[in-house]
């Protein structure tokens, strides 16, 4: 490791707590004087070294629970947890807040708007190291090239010179990333990070993202609507529909074997080339905030509704290893066989 | 044609910042030398005098008798300093309260700001400064251990009339860039708001202002000399081409009206100037408007 890296870097890997634990998660936006719940109840534990997905549709409050980890909600958006620990300490929400930026980092969705079109990317990245290390003008100068190839930009030295409309999309993201690796975080939060890159360039970023991950032993917290990216880079995945939890695991199980008819009904939308399947949608579309129904919030889409959903609220149940949100999930894991 | 009058534009604010900055060194006299045509009696108006000395005048001597091209160059000078001082000082705090007003868009500070703002924008142009000349009188006012000079009055009372529009456009074009992801994005980083202003924001949103306070350049000129000329401007004998216009009056009684476009035309020609520079910039810096010109 060169200049600027953590002191706590080893430590770090003796600890056997969860990096980051989160217990009941809430965020709601107000409306006037409505209360508008995006997400209910989401509770996350985040290993070392781990990355966990959060998934769901557009208007699932996923980049709202992910925004508010980094207080980053709009104006009128609030957060509340029961619990937040990190490194196996209680710590309230200002020193959570204190964690973002340092051992805690963002990267937006989007990277052209996400870089300031005025500055070189090189001043960009120096600037994060000068507001979030304590290295000299020179050291941020051979830390700021480190980076650029830490993110494999090719000829680093004369692109730190570069404005960032000379980059294409998948190059800007990756100076997105070296911002966001710049203060050596523990935990990188991603929010859809290759929203707008094609395919070959999306598969570049997460080879990147997963090569990084395991050489600075760094958690991520991935945003995505994407299956079939999930698959390939997270470990854990929580899913979300209407700001609730449905359904929670590791991801193997949860492509194995889902529990839950949206995580199902999700798994058949997605793109399978060796099965000449149709496309199986989710009928209807997801509820807007004020419009949540009573009970269960996915049963007015399910196939599997009947009476009771529509009164009762089903709680996160533990079921092998995996959490599931679902009256039915017995019959409903019953009738779905293993693939 | 339009970019050969930027040029020309140009130039004559290049030589007239050359008179300003230079002006002592090449001034025949002092300003507020006055010349005798004879033991007693002062120097009479008019082109190319002679004094009692022997010492020809350029372009005559005012109604004190002293050397109206000295007067020109020195009067040019303060004139010039006041104008471009006050566009300077109105568009930095412009570009300051602008960039945090639309930055904090809704917040009680934006809203004191702006409705501040709007008290001062309901005087007509250059009103405002009249008032404020007019009450703070020209002979420089005490705050606490500094003295202002009248200079200062006036340059004061032309802030004050620049800074509230030149406001409303920065905050116009802060509040678009204030809701980018950028701006996001180094909130998320953690860097403190007025960081975040001074460096991510403000730098973008400069073009705007710029480009209007370039434009103000020749209405400072105009607004300055207009003080003057209603008797506002710094007192005596420090002159100031709108206080040289205005005694040129005098030459009237005396049939040689057309002294008049000695200063007269000197501030038209600066005035003319700025314009068409402050236009040329406004070409190079405003991308649409250079499109606009390329479609034609």
């Amino acid at each position: 490791m060169n200049a600027g890296t953590a002191p706590d870097r080893g430590a770090r890997d003796n600890n056997t707590h969860p990096l980051l634990q989160i217990e009941n998660l809430r965020v709601h936006y107000s409306a006037g004087r409505q209360k508008l719940n995006a997400v209910r109840n989401l509770s996350l534990s985040i290993d070392a070294g781990q990355t966990v997905a959060i998934v769901g549709e557009s208007g699932s409050g996923k980049s709202s629970a992910a925004m508010a980890l980094v207080n980053g909600l709009a104006g009128n958006g609030e957060w509340d947890a029961d619990r937040i620990v990190f490194k196996g300490k209680d710590i309230s929400r200002q020193e959570l807040m204190r964690l973002r930026g340092r051992a805690i980092t963002y990267m937006m969705q989007d990277p052209s708007g996400a870089l300031n079109p005025v500055l070189t990317v090189g001043d960009q990245i120096k600037r994060v190291l000068k507001y979030h290390t304590s290295l000299s003008k020179a050291e941020r100068e051979i830390r700021a090239l480190e980076l650029m190839e830490r993110v494999e930009i090719p000829d680093a030295a004369s692109r730190l010179q570069a404005y960032p409309h000379e980059f294409s999309g998948g190059m800007q993201q990756r100076i997105v990333l070296a911002m966001a690796l710049a203060p050596d975080p523990v935990l990188l939060i991603a929010d859809e990070p290759t929203t707008g890159l094609d395919v070959t360039v999306e598969a570049q970023i997460f080879t990147l993202l997963a090569r990084l991950k395991r050489e600075l032993n760094m958690s991520i917290v991935l945003v995505a609507h994407d299956l079939g990216v999930v698959a390939t880079s997270a470990d854990e995945a929580v899913v979300l529909y209407a700001g609730k939890v449905v359904e929670l695991g590791s991801v193997d199980a949860l492509f194995r074997r889902p529990r839950h008819p949206y995580t199902i009904g999700l798994l058949q939308c997605a793109h399978d080339l060796h099965r000449d399947n149709i496309l199986n949608p989710i009928p209807g579309r997801i509820p807007g905030l004020e419009e949540r129904p009573t009970g269960c919030v996915f049963h007015p889409r399910c196939a599997w509704k009947t009476e009771e959903c529509e009164s009762i609220d089903p709680e996160l149940a533990p079921l092998d290893g995996q959490r599931v949100a679902c009256i039915h999930h017995q019959d409903v894991s019953a009738a779905t066989p293993n693939s | 044609m339009g970019d050969k009058l930027v040029v020309l534009g140009a130039v004559i604010v290049l030589v007239f910042l050359g008179i300003a900055i230079f002006g002592p060194q090449f001034a025949p006299y002092d300003f507020a030398q006055q010349f005798r045509a004879s033991p007693g009696e002062l120097l009479p108006i008019s082109v190319m005098s002679t004094t009692a000395t022997g010492e020809r005048l350029l372009l005559g001597s005012d109604a004190l008798g002293r050397d109206m091209l000295s007067r020109l160059i020195y009067g040019t000078r303060t004139t010039l300093v006041i104008s471009i001082s006050s566009v300077l000082l109105a568009t930095i705090l412009a570009i300051v309260l602008g960039s945090l007003t639309g930055y904090l868009e809704g917040s009680l500070f934006d809203e004191i700001v702006m409705r501040l703002i709007d008290a001062l924008l309901t005087f007509p142009g250059i009103l405002l400064a009249v008032i404020l000349v007019a009450a703070w009188g020209t002979q420089g006012i005490e705050i606490g251990p500094v003295t202002t000079t009248p200079e200062m009055t006036i340059v004061f009372a032309l802030v004050f009339t620049f800074t509230p529009r030149l406001t409303r456009t920065m905050r116009g074009s802060t509040i678009p860039q204030a809701h980018r992801a950028y701006i996001k994005a180094a909130q998320l980083m953690g860097m403190p708001a007025w960081r975040i202003v001074a460096f991510e924001l403000a730098p973008n949103c400069l073009t705007a202002v710029i480009i209007q306070s370039t434009t103000y350049l020749g209405l400072a000129v105009f607004s300055t000399a207009g003080l003057g000329f209603l008797g506002l401007g710094p007192a005596e004998p420090q002159p100031e081409l709108g206080k040289i216009l205005a005694r040129t009056q005098e030459y009237f009684l005396n049939r040689q009206f057309w002294h008049i476009f000695i200063p007269g035309f000197t501030i038209s020609l600066l005035v003319f100037a700025f314009s068409v520079l402050g236009d040329g910039i406004r070409n190079v810096l405003d991308p649409e408007y250079r499109f606009e010109k390329a479609d034609v």
